[in-house]
């Protein structure tokens, strides 16, 4: 090659670069260095290797004995001149120490709760997040219109899924999930070696559940891997739990509660906490139920999801369900005067958006994150709106500073760039006392939000970082564009035109702390009042001292009665009795024909069956008629009772006892009538999220796996103890699974229990926070009026007087304040207690007292401030003038 | 007084800038050390280094001509000063002290094993 120098030029980009950070004395030396170089290798070498060498070399030149920044041009000073600032910063900021103290204290308290609130926020809308196609994988659900009654349910009939794929091209896979031992419970023990393992979630699965969801299988092959009766697969955990270090892949484990075997074929990795489907078991549904039970249109007996080629088709699976069910499904429902439509829910919005009946497990709730959110937010504000305050307030006093500054040649922009340092400064300071908040109070946090693992990534920490910098950088923007526009000669005279319109902002971002920590304090009463009256509620049956056993097992099923005869007799059993449901868990519906003026109508109602202790045991109240006689068969085939509720639906209101209905038939096809003979008082057996609904009660004589237990108010732990014996005699390798009702129907509101708590303790922080503030601005303002106030007190001022004076413009802040926060509550709160059936809201006179206290516990605080000023001695201040 | 001790790259710089004698420069210098020592030796590298060894006295510079392939810019030339021959004596000095100071045993480790 023979270029003439002019055209090996190295790129000029790089050479910039050079040029712009080398030092002046070195750069031509070094410049011609790295051109001959240059030269030599695109002559070698050819041109990309010399500008990828170029580069490189340029790269290793940056280095400090190198790097000179044109000093003879610019003047280096501005290094100089922020290390200035942060002198002066942090002098500014020891030499208030009780501001900043309080400050401090505020903003890293509110930092630190808030980076919580917003992590725990974060989790919640986490959910389904680590799957890769959460677009196109849909859950389904129905929803079914039976004799008026409407029911949305997350589980459809068996064969829908399967039908589904064959018709509509739509969808690519299907995978059904139905819990093991019942949709409620899912989980279920092993045995392995005679040892009992209890594992998490058990669902029984298409084979093409690995298609549906992209969990990794670690072993076994997705195409094969649950395609065989009798196969199930483990999560990693489970299958180490149980089997160690050996591979348990064509080993067979025995489910206890009926003594099936399943060889397992495949280890899968464990799935995440945030996913409304969590799995560890999963069992082949080839084979599990009966072909008969498979081909059921009617009921919802299993989960369905569905996998799609593309996410917008999910309009066109509903359009063309109406097809499917006038060719598969009418029929059935024709009979019992029904319809249905499909549900097709995005996987990603069931944790927080699907509350219809039989979610896998209970879900979070949209509305209260949102308040979590609120919260985390507000705590924020409050923190910097006290920042905000005190810096202004201090303002007047660095007048002087500035206009000298300004004087000696600072610009606006120094200036600004000033005030900012010294922000970022304090909020460096918060940011690093609130990460030592936050591992102070990570655990104690985690179990009052009753989350077992919030994901604490260097992502998030770098986040928040980010936020509270650009925060800080905002709230330094409105004092140093008041402050370096200040004109010289009043700032050097010390005079304050400003003072007015500053303090006006000042009054206002107070009475706005103080509005929104009122409102939170006033929310939080009103959610704490609420759980008590759901807690305390009349639900028509008595709660207290009633313990529920499940009977799961088929020996303690088959010996219920003896086992129930037995129990009686212990000491400290008042009551024992058998359902077919617990109170506090969705009971099964059904389709009855009622009579109605000689005809008979199609109604639905929820169904329970119980035996004749029924009502005694948990206190029922019977209206009219009677209970079921004990071992009656005529009671058991042709009787049944309903509560109030079923019985102005089914319109029977005069006379209602001997009246008929029927929902079976016998062989001949004739119905099967059965009379009424009793009516319940009204119990609410379900969640007080929703009203009463009509219950039909059945006699059921023989069997029962929920056994309700009253005991007398003494001791339990005898009772319960002897009981666990009893049924230990029958099935000694069971584990009894009992828990109180009363308990079991709280645990329906443990997220909005979660919600008040978590509230509790964030409304006392705004609070306090917000006073803090208060208090900071208040000794300001007083440290500004010590003269006036020695002068007045010279001329005569009592003590009375003083205290007033100061009193009375911190009353007005607060009243103000107050007057706001009231209506913002009062809409806020009937939000929320919208989704309550049974809603009570605090009496305006309790809300008062709350404003009341809040009232006297600032004043109280901030008294001893006012009392210090007013009970100085006029010398102290009034000689220094 | 100044500290007197050479880096082993700094040493390297030195020795290279004294063969090299009248003629040793940036590319020079890079030549030098990268052919005697097989390694890659990055031009930041060696500025640095003869920066610092031009502030510490051990080198001093000249400027020289400016050639077409390197586009008319100016060589640097370093020649060593007295200070710097008598302190690459010194490193050699407490090397060959320290040479002297092994005992022969040590070098007879598979006897001792």
């Amino acid at each position: 090659m023979s270029n003439t120098p002019n055209d090996l030029k190295p790129p000029w980009l790089i050479m910039r670069f050079f040029r712009w950070f080398c030092s002046r004395e070195l750069q031509l030396y070094v410049e011609g260095d790295l051109i001959e170089l240059y030269q030599e290798r695109v002559n070698q070498k050819g041109r990309f290797f010399g500008n990828w060498k170029f580069l490189i070399d340029v790269m290793l030149l940056f280095r400090p004995g190198i790097i000179g920044f044109a000093k003879d041009i610019y003047s280096n000073n501005n290094i100089g001149m922020i290390r200035n600032y942060v002198k002066v910063g942090a002098r500014n900021l020891w030499k208030d120490r009780f501001y900043t103290g309080i400050n401090l204290f505020g903003l890293s308290v509110g930092l630190a709760f808030s980076f919580l609130v917003l992590l725990l926020v974060n989790y919640e809308f986490s959910f389904e997040s680590f799957r890769q196609d959460t677009d196109v994988v849909k859950r389904l659900g129905v929803h079914y219109n039976i004799g008026g009654k409407e029911d949305s349910y997350v589980n459809v009939p068996r064969p829908l899924a399967p039908t589904m794929l064959e018709e509509f091209p739509e969808i690519e896979y299907f995978t059904r999930v139905g819990g093991m031992n019942g949709l409620e419970t899912h989980k279920a023990s092993f045995e392995y070696n005679q040892v009992l393992y209890t594992s998490g979630d058990v669902f029984i699965v298409d084979s093409t559940f690995f298609n549906v969801f992209d969990t990794k299988l670690l072993e076994g092959n997705i195409k094969s891997v649950l395609n065989r009766p009798n196969t199930m697969v483990l999560s990693k955990s489970f299958a180490e739990t149980v089997f160690g270090d050996v591979n348990p892949v064509g080993k067979s484990l025995e489910v206890l509660e009926d003594g099936r075997k399943f060889e397992i074929t495949g280890i899968f990795e464990d799935v995440p906490s945030n996913t409304h489907l969590p799995y560890e078991v999963l069992v082949s549904w080839n084979g599990y139920y009966d072909e008969e039970v498979n081909t059921r249109w009617f009921g919802a007996h299993t989960y369905a999801y569905v996998k799609l080629g593309e996410a917008y088709q999910v309009n066109s699976l509903i359009e063309k369900f109406s097809g499917l069910f006038d060719a598969h499904m009418k029929e059935t429902f024709d009979q019992i005067n029904g319809s249905a439509d499909l549900i097709v829910q995005n996987i990603e919005d069931i944790h927080l958006k699907s509350h219809l009946t039989w979610e896998v497990n209970q879900n979070g709730d949209l509305a209260s994150v949102y308040v979590l959110l609120a919260i985390g937010v507000f705590l924020i504000l409050i923190a910097l709106v006290n920042y905000l305050n005190l810096s202004l307030a201090r303002n007047s006093l660095r007048k002087k500073e500035i206009s000298v500054r300004k004087v000696i040649g600072a610009s606006r922009f120094n200036i600004t760039g000033q005030f900012l340092v010294e922000t970022l400064l304090f909020v460096t300071l918060a940011f690093a006392f609130a990460l030592l908040v936050v591992k102070l109070i990570y655990t104690e946090f985690q179990s009052v939000a009753g989350v077992d693992v919030l994901p604490f990534s260097l992502q998030n920490l770098l986040i928040f970082a980010g936020a509270t910098l650009s925060l800080g950088f905002l709230i330094s923007v409105y004092p140093s564009a008041i402050l370096s526009g200040i004109r010289l000669v009043e700032g050097l005279k010390g005079r304050n035109k400003s003072t007015r319109e500053s303090n006006r902002l000042q009054q206002g971002l107070v009475v706005l702390q103080f509005a929104i920590s009122t409102i939170v304090i006033l929310f939080t009463f009103v959610v704490r009042n609420q759980l008590d009256y759901m807690s305390n509620i009349d639900l028509g049956f008595e709660k207290d001292n009633v313990v529920v056993f499940q009977l799961e097992d088929s020996v303690l099923s088959a010996n219920s009665e003896l086992i129930k005869e037995r129990i009686k007799t212990i000491a400290g059993v008042n009551d024992a009795s058998f359902s077919s449901n617990r109170p506090g868990v969705n009971l099964n519906h059904t389709i009855l024909s009622v009579e109605d003026n000689g005809a008979y109508n199609a109604v639905g109602s929820q169904f329970m069956q119980v035996d004749h202790d029924f009502a005694k045991t948990i206190g029922l109240q019977i209206l009219e008629g009677r209970s079921f006689i004990k071992g009656s068969q005529q009671d058991s085939e042709f009787t049944f009772m309903i509560n109030e509720s079923a019985k102005a639906k089914f319109g029977w209101n005069d006379n209602a006892i001997g009246k008929k209905m029927y929902f079976q038939n016998d062989e001949e096809g004739n119905p099967i009538y059965m009379t009424l003979i009793g009516v319940f008082k009204d119990f609410n057996i379900g969640s007080l999220h929703s009203a009463i609904e009509p219950i039909s009660v059945f006699y059921n004589r023989e069997f029962g796996d929920q056994m309700l237990v009253r005991l007398s108010s003494s001791d339990h732990r005898m009772a319960v103890t002897e009981i666990e014996g009893i049924m230990n005699s029958y099935a000694p390798k069971i584990p009894i699974a009992y828990d109180y009702l009363a308990l079991e129907l709280d645990r329906q509101y443990s997220d909005e229990n979660r919600l008040s708590k978590a509230m509790a303790y964030l409304s006392v922080l705004t609070i306090v926070i917000s006073i803090l503030g208060f208090i900071g601005l208040l000794s300001f303002a007083i440290s500004k009026r010590e003269a006036e106030v020695g002068v007045r007190k010279v001329l005569g001022a009592s003590v009375k007087s003083v205290v007033l004076l100061f009193y009375k413009q911190i009353l007005i802040l607060i009243l103000i304040a107050e007057v706001i926060a009231i209506p913002v509550n009062q809409v806020i709160s009937n939000q929320w207690l919208n989704g309550f059936e049974y809603r009570a809201f605090p009496s305006f006179f309790e809300l008062g007292l709350i404003l009341l206290a809040i009232i006297v516990l600032s004043l109280g605080i901030m008294g001893f401030q006012v009392l210090k000023v007013a009970f100085m001695n006029p010398v102290d201040v009034i000689k220094e003038e | 007084m100044k500290r007197t001790q050479l880096g082993e790259f700094e040493e390297v710089v030195m020795l290279a800038v004294g063969i090299l004698y009248e003629e040793a420069y940036g590319v020079s210098i890079k030549k030098e050390i990268e052919g005697r020592m097989s390694r890659n030796v990055s031009v930041g590298a060696l500025q640095s280094a003869l920066k610092r060894l031009e502030e510490k006295g051990f080198l001093k510079s000249r400027e020289g001509e400016g050639t077409a392939e390197r586009a008319g810019r100016p060589k640097k030339y370093f020649s060593i000063t007295a200070e710097g021959k008598k302190a690459l004596e010194s490193a050699r000095d407490m090397r060959n002290a320290m040479w002297n100071d092994i005992p022969n045993m040590s070098f007879d480790l598979k006897i001792a094993f």
